[in-house]
């Protein structure tokens, strides 16, 4: 088990960035209402290419950054990582989201490759088509993740009982 | 505590799980009746 000189920088860390993670989405978010809004084609470029740099700038490592930082704390505090199950449903959603940003990092990066040709018109840049559904549904999933790991809902999960039966056994003694 | 069975999953976890598998279902049709418009 960590001790708390070492537990609190770490998760001081881990809720920064993964408050943080939301705000790059957001950010995110805006870019892409842009593409479907606008008509003005510097709009459509800037926010094409926007949409890449703040998925590799910003939501890539805040993702990674999260996640990691996660899978540390629940490792190192009381919690473990598959003991309770609000630590399992977190573990799983910040996983698949960060998949999930993973699998469409090509395609924002196509996209703004497309933007930044001179020959292609607004007409040609609306047709790039929104994320609107990954970025919505995204953001919407860190703030389930968000509420999980403030409430901590309780329930042990059948490895978790087995390891606090374990605990008290040991502790009562042979 | 000996000798109790161990606890099953939480109602919430289940609930949760029902909620992401439905909307999944609900984007892929979605997703499958849009392009099929777009054909026709």
């Amino acid at each position: 088990m960590f001790p708390p000189w070492l537990r609190q920088p770490i998760l001081i860390s881990h809720i920064v960035v993964s408050v943080g993670w939301m705000g790059a989405v957001a950010a995110f978010i805006v870019l892409d209402v842009t593409t479907v809004t606008s008509d003005s084609e510097p709009m459509l470029r800037a926010s094409y290419i926007g949409m890449d740099l703040v998925t590799k700038w910003a939501l890539v490592p805040l993702a990674l950054f999260a996640f990691s930082s996660g899978l540390v704390l629940s490792l190192g505090t009381k919690w473990g990582l598959f003991r309770h199950w609000w630590v399992v449903v977190t573990l799983l959603l910040t996983a698949a989201a960060t998949a999930v940003l993973l699998v469409q990092l090509p395609v924002i990066a196509h996209r703004a490759e497309a933007a930044a040709d001179p020959a292609m018109t607004a007409d040609d840049l609306r047709d790039l088509g929104n994320l609107l559904l990954h970025s919505i549904g995204g953001f919407v999933v860190l703030l389930v993740i968000a509420v999980i790991n403030v409430v901590k809902p309780r329930g042990l999960t059948a490895y978790g009982w087995r390891r606090q039966q374990d605990e008290a056994k040991s502790a009562k003694g042979p | 505590m000996d000798g109790e069975s161990p606890p099953g999953v939480p109602l919430w976890v289940k609930v949760l799980a029902g909620i992401v598998l439905a909307v999944l279902v609900a984007v892929v049709v979605l997703h499958y009746m849009g392009r099929m418009m777009l054909h026709h």
